[in-house]
C-alpha cells in the first residue's frame, strides 16, 4: 500500500521541460534573455519543503526610467527562502538593472543601493511620489511594504520609517493614484491574507486514487486582510487613509490597477481578490470611496461566484473609447474581461470575445493589454502557471498565452505565433510590457519562480508610432491616472496612464501608439487634475513629452 | 397316580409352560408399538418441528437475498423471515448465538427501514440487550459482512460501526471487508474513512469499479473536478459495458475546466456510442458549442429546448447569461424573471438577473436582485479546490 499522504514534488524536482521549438520568421516575439545579460530569478522558497502559501505568490518586474536617460530600466523583485524548522522567512535581494541599449542590461543594485533589503518581496509599483521628476519604487512583500526614494537616478533609499508607511501585514499588490487630485501620488497597498510562519499547516490535495498529497495551502484557509490606502501629504510622509475613505473589505487582494472607470475626472481603484469578490471603489471629490463592483457586475463570474482572481488591466479593447477590463483567473474559470457599457456599469464578454475557456485549464497570474502588432487593436498576454505542484490536469508548469485582438470584435489565441518562449511551459508570475528598444513595438518581460527571468522582444514590425510621455504639472508628475485619445484612420485610439495592473509589476508608464500614415497627429489628453488639453502635430517615431498646460 | 390325576398335572405343566411365552409375546408387541409409536412420533415431530440450526441458515439466506432485493415487498418478507428464524433459532436454544444475535439485530433495521418505521423503545431496548451480549470476536466473518451491509443499507450507525470496527481488525476477505467498510462509512457520513478504504481497494483491486465509483461519488459532491477527469478515464478503462455515463460526465468536467479539444472528442464518441445520453443532455452539448465560440448555435439549440419546455430551468439560465452578455438584455430579463419564479432560491439567476436589468438601465431592479443574489451567497466561496 502507498502511503495515505504523499509530499507533492517540489518544483526544483520536476522533470525537464521539453527545450523550445525553433524560431520562425513569423514569430512575434524572439527571447532576449542572454543577449542582455540579465541573469535573475525570483525565488520563492519552495525548495525548503514547507509548502506555505506564501511561496506561491511569486514575484514582478517593472519597467521605470530611472535614472531619466530615456530608456527603460527594470527592476526585479527578489522574494526569499525559508530556513527551519521552526520556519523562518528570509528575504533575497531584488535587482536593478539599468539599459544601456541594444538590449545589454547592467546589474546596477549595489551602486544604487537597491538590492538588499532582506525582507520577502512580491510587488513592484513606481511613482515619483515627491514630484522631484524622479521615480521611485514602492516594493510590497511579506509583513509590510518597503518605499525607496530615488535620489536624482544615482541610487534609492529607504524612507519607509520617515514616510510613515509601516505595516506588518502581508502586502501584494500596489498602485500609485492621485486620488484627492492635489498633484501628490496617493498609494493604493491590497494585502492578502493573515498568515505567520507559526501558523503554517500542513494542507493537502486529494488524487484521484483516494489519497492526498501535500500541497501548499489554499488562501481559503486563512482570513483575507483588510488593503491600505495612503494619502500623500506632500511633505515626504503618508497617512492611513483607508477606513476614512470606507475601504473596509477584508479581502485577499492579488491584483491592482487605478484609472478613472466611469469618466468622473476621479481615479478609481480595481482591486482582483483571490477566492473573494473583487471590489470596485469609485473615487470622488469628497475623497469617499464606494464599492460598486457588484452593482456594476464586476465583482463576480457570470454564474455570480467570486473567482480566484490575481492580475488585471484596463484598456480599450473594442474602441469605444470606453474603459475595458480584464483580469485573470484560477483554473476552472476563465479569464474575464468586461466591457464598459454604461458610466458604472460592465457586461462579461467573454463568450462574446472568444475567451470562453481559452484559459479556464490554467492559472492566470500576469497579465496585460497591449497593442503588439500595432494595428491600434490592444491584445493581451497572459502569464499562467500553477500554485499546486502535483496537479495532474492542470500541471504546475503551464504555457503562457497570447491572445491576438481582431478588430476588436473577438480574441483570437495566436500562442503558437508567439515565438519559442511559448513552447516551453512554466510557472509564470508577473509580468511588465514596455518598449525597451524605443523601437515602437512593445516588448515584455516575464517573471518566472525559481527561474530566469526572460526578456522578448516585439518582432512585429511597426513602422509608424508615436510614444507619449505625459508630464503633469498641476497633476502628478508622471500623469498617473490620464486619459489619452488620439485618431487612427478612422478610428480613435484610446489608452489610459495606469498605475499597478498586471500581477505585481509596473509596465512602461508611457503610452505608444501606432499611426496610420505620416500625417503628424492631435492627441487629447484628460489629465487627472481635471483638464483636457490637446497637442497637437506629433510627428512619428519619437517620442514626445506633453506637458501640462502646454497644449490647446 | 391316577390317570385323571396324571392329566390334571399335565394340564397344569402345560399351561405353566404356556402363559410365559404368551406373555413374552404380548410384551414384545406392546414394545414393537411402543417403538413404532416412538418413530412415528419421532418422524412426526422432526416433520413438522423446525431444525435449529437450519434456522441459521434460512436467516442468512433471507437477510442476504433481502439487501439484494430493491422491491420493497418483497425486500420487507424477506427481511422478516430472517428475523423469524434468527429469533427461532435463538429462543430454541441454537448454539451459534452470536451470530444468530447479529442477524436478528441486521433483519430488525432492514424490516424497520423498509416499512419506514422507527424502531420503537422496546426494540431499541432489546436490541441493545441482544447487543450486549454479542461477542463480536466469535462471529463469523460472513455474517459480519452480512450485518455491516445491512447497517450500511438501513444507516444504522451506532451497531454499524462497531460491525465495521470489528470486521476492520479481520484480515481476510480483504475486498469484500474492504467494499463493504467503504459503503457503511460513506452511508453514515465518514466520508474521509470511506475514501481511505476506496485507495486501498484501488490499489488491491486495481480493475474493479466499485472503489471507483464510490471515489467519483465523493469527489463530485466535493467538486474536485480535475481529480474526477482521472476516475472517469478509469471506469470507462474498466466497464466494457455501461461506461457512456461516465463518459457523459467526463464531457462536463473538461468543459469544466475549459479542456475544449478533450470535451469535444469525448462528446463525439458519447454521441456515437450512446446517442440517448447525449440527446437526454442537449444543454452539454449547448454549453460545449458556447465554449467552442458558436453563440448563435448554441442560442438555437437552446431556443429549440425551451420550445419542448418552457420551464427548462437550467436552460432559461443558460439562455438568460448568454443573451446578457450579447447585451440582449430586454430578452434575457424575460427568460430569468421565468427562471427566477421557478427557482426563487437560484443565486446565479438573481445574479444574472441583476445584470440584465443593470444593463437595461433599471438600477433599482439590478440592486434588488443583486442583494438577493449576495444574500444566498452569503458564507459561498468560489475556489474551494484551490
Amino acid at each position: 500500500m502507498p502511503p495515505k499522504r504523499r509530499d507533492a514534488p517540489l518544483p526544483y524536482t520536476l522533470p525537464p521541460r521539453n527545450p523550445p521549438r525553433p524560431a520562425r520568421d513569423d514569430d512575434w516575439f524572439e527571447e532576449m534573455t542572454s543577449q542582455s545579460q540579465i541573469d535573475f530569478a525570483y525565488r520563492d522558497g519552495s525548495e525548503a519543503g514547507f509548502y506555505t502559501l506564501l511561496e506561491t505568490v511569486g514575484g514582478g518586474v517593472a519597467m521605470l526610467d530611472f535614472d531619466q536617460d530615456g530608456d527603460l530600466d527594470l527592476f526585479f523583485t527578489g522574494g526569499g527562502k525559508m530556513t527551519g524548522p521552526p520556519l523562518k522567512v528570509v528575504g533575497l535581494p531584488s535587482a536593478l538593472y539599468r539599459n544601456d541599449g541594444d538590449w545589454r542590461f547592467s546589474d546596477v543594485s549595489e551602486s544604487t543601493d537597491i538590492g538588499d533589503e532582506g525582507f520577502y518581496s512580491h510587488g513592484v509599483a513606481v511613482g515619483d511620489y515627491n514630484r522631484d521628476g524622479y521615480p521611485d519604487l514602492l516594493v510590497t512583500g511579506f509583513m509590510g511594504s518597503r518605499l525607496y526614494r530615488n535620489e536624482q537616478g544615482e541610487r534609492f533609499v529607504n524612507v519607509t520609517n520617515e514616510a510613515g508607511i509601516v505595516t506588518d501585514r502581508w502586502a501584494t499588490a500596489a498602485a500609485w493614484a492621485d486620488v484627492d487630485r492635489d498633484g501628490y501620488l496617493d498609494l493604493y497597498v491590497a494585502t492578502y491574507c493573515r498568515w505567520r510562519p507559526e501558523d503554517n499547516v500542513v494542507c493537502t490535495q486529494p488524487t484521484a486514487d483516494g489519497g492526498e498529497m501535500r500541497e501548499p495551502c489554499a488562501p481559503g484557509k486563512y482570513p483575507g486582510d483588510r488593503d491600505y490606502l495612503w494619502r500623500n501629504r506632500g511633505d515626504g510622509t503618508f497617512e492611513d487613509i483607508t477606513q476614512a475613505a470606507g475601504i473596509t473589505a477584508e479581502h485577499r487582494g492579488l491584483g491592482v490597477v487605478t484609472a478613472d472607470f466611469d469618466d468622473d475626472g476621479w481615479t478609481d481603484i480595481y482591486v482582483a481578490n483571490d477566492v473573494d469578490e473583487n471590489d470596485l471603489y469609485f473615487g470622488g471629490p469628497n475623497g469617499n470611496f464606494t464599492n460598486e463592483a457588484l452593482l456594476a457586475g464586476v465583482a463576480f463570474s457570470p454564474a455570480g461566484l467570486a473567482e480566484g482572481s490575481m492580475g488585471v488591466d484596463v484598456g480599450d479593447v473594442d474602441g469605444d473609447g470606453r474603459i475595458d477590463l480584464f483580469y485573470t483567473n484560477f483554473v476552472g474559470q476563465d479569464n474575464s474581461l468586461y466591457r464598459r457599457i454604461g458610466p458604472r456599469t460592465f457586461l462579461n464578454a467573454a463568450d462574446q470575445y472568444g475567451i470562453l475557456g481559452v484559459s479556464r485549464q490554467w492559472v492566470g497570474f500576469g497579465t496585460g493589454l497591449a497593442d503588439f502588432d500595432g494595428d491600434g487593436w490592444q491584445d493581451v498576454f497572459v502569464a499562467n502557471g500553477h500554485v499546486f505542484y502535483g496537479s495532474k490536469n492542470s500541471p504546475y508548469f503551464q504555457p503562457q498565452q497570447l491572445l491576438r485582438n481582431l478588430d476588436g470584435r473577438k480574441f483570437q489565441d495566436i500562442s503558437e505565433f508567439g515565438g519559442p518562449y511559448f513552447s516551453v511551459h512554466r510557472a509564470a508570475r508577473g509580468n511588465a510590457i514596455g518598449d525597451l528598444d524605443n523601437d515602437g513595438a512593445l516588448d515584455l518581460v516575464v517573471v518566472h519562480q525559481n527561474e530566469p527571468v526572460v526578456l522578448l522582444r516585439n518582432r512585429r514590425p511597426v513602422s509608424r508610432w508615436i510614444r507619449l510621455q505625459l508630464r503633469g504639472t498641476t497633476s502628478n508628475p508622471a500623469a498617473i491616472g490620464a486619459k489619452i485619445t488620439a485618431p487612427f484612420g478612422d478610428r480613435v485610439l484610446t489608452r489610459w496612464v495606469r498605475s499597478g495592473a498586471g500581477y505585481l509589476s509596473q509596465s512602461d508608464a508611457r503610452i505608444v501608439l501606432p499611426m496610420a500614415d505620416h500625417t503628424p497627429v492631435s492627441v487629447t489628453v484628460y489629465w487627472p487634475a481635471g483638464s483636457m488639453e490637446i497637442f497637437q502635430g506629433l510627428t512619428e517615431n519619437q517620442t514626445h513629452v506633453l506637458v501640462e498646460g502646454e497644449g490647446q | 397316580m391316577s390317570s385323571s390325576k396324571a392329566k390334571a398335572n399335565k394340564r397344569r405343566r402345560q399351561q405353566r409352560t404356556e402363559t410365559p411365552v404368551r406373555r413374552r409375546w404380548l410384551l414384545f408387541a406392546s414394545l414393537a408399538v411402543a417403538v413404532a409409536a416412538a418413530l412415528v412420533l419421532r418422524a412426526y415431530w422432526l416433520f413438522t418441528t423446525p431444525n435449529v440450526d437450519s434456522l441459521l441458515d434460512d436467516a442468512r439466506t433471507a437477510l442476504h437475498t433481502a439487501l439484494e432485493e430493491s422491491e420493497p415487498a418483497r425486500r420487507l418478507a424477506l427481511a422478516r423471515t430472517a428475523e423469524q428464524a434468527s429469533r427461532t433459532y435463538l429462543v430454541e436454544g441454537g448454539a451459534d448465538e452470536h451470530n444468530a444475535a447479529l442477524l436478528w439485530c441486521a433483519a430488525l433495521f432492514v424490516e424497520r427501514a423498509t416499512t419506514g418505521q422507527a424502531l420503537t423503545d422496546e426494540e431499541v431496548a432489546k436490541i441493545d440487550g441482544l447487543f450486549e451480549h454479542i461477542v463480536l470476536a466469535q462471529t463469523s466473518t460472513k455474517d459480519l459482512l452480512t450485518a455491516t451491509l445491512a447497517c450500511a443499507q438501513t444507516g444504522e450507525q451506532h451497531v454499524g460501526g462497531q460491525l465495521a470496527n470489528e470486521l476492520s481488525r479481520r484480515g481476510e476477505p480483504r475486498v469484500d471487508i474492504l467494499k463493504t467498510t467503504a459503503m457503511f462509512r460513506m452511508k453514515v457520513g465518514q466520508v474521509d474513512n470511506a475514501v481511505d478504504l476506496c485507495r486501498e481497494l484501488v490499489h488491491v483491486e486495481p480493475d474493479d469499479p466499485f472503489a471507483w465509483e464510490m471515489l467519483a461519488t465523493v469527489y463530485e459532491r466535493r467538486g474536485h473536478r480535475l481529480q474526477l477527469i482521472d476516475i472517469y478515464g478509469r471506469l470507462i478503462e474498466i466497464l466494457p459495458k455501461g461506461s457512456e455515463e461516465y463518459r457523459r460526465r467526463l464531457v462536463l468536467r473538461h468543459i469544466e475546466i475549459g479542456d475544449v479539444a478533450r470535451a469535444r472528442a469525448e462528446y463525439d464518441t458519447l454521441r456515437s456510442t450512446a446517442a440517448h445520453l447525449a440527446q437526454q443532455h442537449p444543454l452539454m452539448e449547448t454549453e460545449l458549442l458556447l465554449l467552442e465560440g458558436h453563440t448563435t448555435q448554441s442560442l438555437e439549440r437552446l431556443d429549440k429546448i425551451l420550445s419542448s419546455n418552457p420551464d427548462d430551468f437550467d436552460a432559461l439560465v443558460m439562455m438568460g447569461r448568454v443573451l446578457t452578455a450579447e447585451n440582449r438584455s430586454d430578452d434575457a430579463i424575460k427568460l430569468l424573471n421565468r427562471a427566477v419564479n421557478i427557482d426563487e432560491a437560484d443565486a446565479e439567476a438573481h445574479y444574472l438577473l441583476s445584470q440584465a436589468y443593470t444593463v437595461s438601465g433599471d438600477s433599482e431592479r439590478g440592486k434588488h436582485h443583486a442583494t438577493i443574489c449576495q444574500r444566498l451567497r452569503s458564507g459561498v466561496k468560489n475556489g474551494d479546490a484551490k
